[in-house]
């Protein structure tokens, strides 16, 4: 379900999230480089829920010291994928 | 009946609100428009446009049909149960077979002399019918009809001192048994006016909270979002009340959230064959009361519930310790019972749809230990194959499964530790799943992975 990266580099802020997202969500059957930085997040990608939006949003917020929100007209956009959140959080982080 | 205020407000959006006369005036038209078959599939994801939807459906004499997701697989599976249907939503679903019926509310127009409630529901008409999976393979459909919809909404209201003076904002789905009981049948039975989103962060939780004006404001959510909403640095307008279900609140968070959120946290106890049941003050009382008129008939595993707003003796698929007819203590789950995220499902069913893939040997599906809803935990899963791994055996599921049922982690093993009578002990299970099982096992599985590629 994961697919990987080919030569697909991840960015130092990418592979940070990729790592937080893993932790967060518990996918430890999952090495955090190999995620597809466009691939979608949800469903056919990761198939990560909204649960996992919630543990994720947690995660950002103390690590970067910002709280997402999704009634944000960009947010399909935003958790399209490990690059689109990574995007956001580079704009957004205050920490 | 639906009594209210024309110009009382109903619906708040994040920057306007919509009055019942408004919302309700749509209705007619809506129902002109549908399209003539039995049975609609209700995906409406705006509280307001389900609601119409919901209202337009009964006006035409057909049935609202609520699965609990839209995965593509569970609604074709609907869709072949119930031939005679279409889809109903507020946008298109552009991943979803069959006639659809997409709407906008605000581009119905009433006419200016349309009534407001044409033909009220009967109270023996079957309003809508909720899903859960069957423990043998399939769904299972539990019909709701008005009747026990409207009275759950009042004996709810008694329990929780609700009027037309509160404003919800819930972070469930309206096809959802829970969401449907408090954040549609609230409003149309006490009165209460209702936000049209469903937001999902805790800083959209809040924002959403501060756009409705009522007096006083009732958040309806879940012990995982609760956890989110103490954990988060978000700084939280005035609630008046919060109620929690879906899974057990354990007592700390509980205490914790009250704190967080300067409100009183009620838990509903309840199933989507019955809908609410009890309800209990967390933070001051493990037991569970009652609503009025409902009895609990017989404790135990199995127990069975009857009378208040449910239709007929219904049979819970808990372990219950019941102190007297109207007060008991929850004790777990029965065995093939699994609850992920407020959805349900059968271990029996998960199993089955496992063992369907093609190329798995043997598998089975572990559930999670705790009585702690707020730790969003995830089934596991093991199996033998000699051609799948696990990345491929994880997309035969989610082609079958909504993605909550999905299992983390999943494993392939050399053989599953079946006792003489094929049964899985299920610590048995847990040691292979952790690797703490013995060597040999280990081996095994090793050489069936290498085996396999």
């Amino acid at each position: 379900m994961i697919r990987i990266a080919e030569g697909r580099a991840l960015t130092e802020l990418e592979s940070e999230v990729a790592s937080l997202i893993v932790e967060a969500v518990n996918l430890e059957d999952v090495p955090a480089d190999t995620i597809d930085p466009e691939a979608p997040l949800f469903r056919e990608g990761l198939g990560l829920d909204s649960i996992d939006a919630l543990e994720i949003a947690l995660a950002v917020s103390t690590t970067y010291g910002f709280e997402l929100r999704s009634d944000d007209a960009n947010n399909h956009k935003i958790f399209a994928s490990l690059r689109s959140l990574s995007a956001h959080i580079a704009a957004h982080r205050v920490k | 009946m639906l009594s209210y205020q024309t110009n009382q407000t109903l619906l708040y959006r994040s920057a306007s609100q919509l009055s019942r006369g408004e919302v309700f005036g749509r209705i007619g038209r809506l129902a002109a428009e549908l399209p003539d078959h039995r049975y609609a599939i209700n995906l409406a994801t705006g509280r307001g446009a389900f609601m119409a939807g919901f209202l337009a459906v009964l006006q035409r004499h057909q049935i609202n049909l609520l699965p609990p997701s839209r995965a593509p697989g569970l609604v074709r599976q609907l869709q072949s149960q119930f031939p005679d249907s279409y889809i109903l939503a507020d946008e298109t679903c552009p991943e979803l077979d069959g006639w659809q019926h997409c709407f906008d509310l605000d581009r119905l127009v009433a006419p200016a002399d349309a009534p407001l409630w044409e033909r009220p529901p009967q109270p023996n008409q079957l309003a809508a019918i909720t899903f859960t999976s069957g423990s043998t393979g399939g769904i299972k459909a539990n019909r709701k009809y008005w009747r026990s919809l409207t009275t759950g909404a009042r004996l709810a209201a008694r329990r929780f001192e609700l009027g037309p003076d509160v404003g919800i904002i819930a972070t469930v789905p309206p096809q959802h048994m829970y969401g449907l009981e408090t954040s549609i049948f609230y409003p149309l039975i006490i009165g209460c006016a209702v936000h049209e989103e469903r937001p999902m962060f805790p800083a959209d939780v809040a924002a959403a909270i501060a756009a409705v004006t009522s007096p006083r404001r009732l958040l309806v959510t879940t012990p995982i979002h609760l956890r989110s909403f103490v954990e988060a640095q978000v700084g939280w307008p005035k609630i008046d009340l919060v109620i929690s279900a879906t899974a057990p609140l354990t007592r700390a968070l509980a205490a914790a959230a009250e704190q967080r959120l300067g409100a009183p946290v009620r838990e509903i106890y309840g199933c989507t064959e019955a809908g609410s049941l009890a309800s209990r003050r967390t933070t001051e009382d493990d037991c569970w009361t009652m609503y009025d008129g409902v009895r609990l008939v017989r404790a135990g595993s199995s127990p069975i519930v009857a009378g208040g707003h449910v239709d007929r003796p219904t049979r819970l698929s808990d372990i219950l310790d019941g102190l007297d007819e109207r007060r008991f203590r929850l004790l777990g789950r029965d065995a093939d019972h699994v609850s992920i995220a407020g959805k349900r499902a059968s271990l029996g069913d998960l199993n089955a749809k496992l063992l369907a893939i093609e190329g798995i040997q043997d598998g089975a599906f572990i559930a999670p230990d705790a009585l702690d809803g707020a730790k969003a935990e995830r089934l596991a899963a093991l199996y033998v194959s000699e051609q799948l791994d696990e990345r491929a055996v994880l997309a035969g599921l989610k082609r079958q499964l909504d993605p909550v049922f999905l299992p983390r982690p999943i494993r392939r093993v050399a053989r599953l530790p079946r006792n003489e009578l094929g049964k899985l002990p299920r610590q048995r299970l847990l040691e292979l799943l952790h690797g703490t099982a013995g060597a040999d096992a280990a081996e095994a599985a090793r050489a069936a992975h290498s085996a396999g590629g």
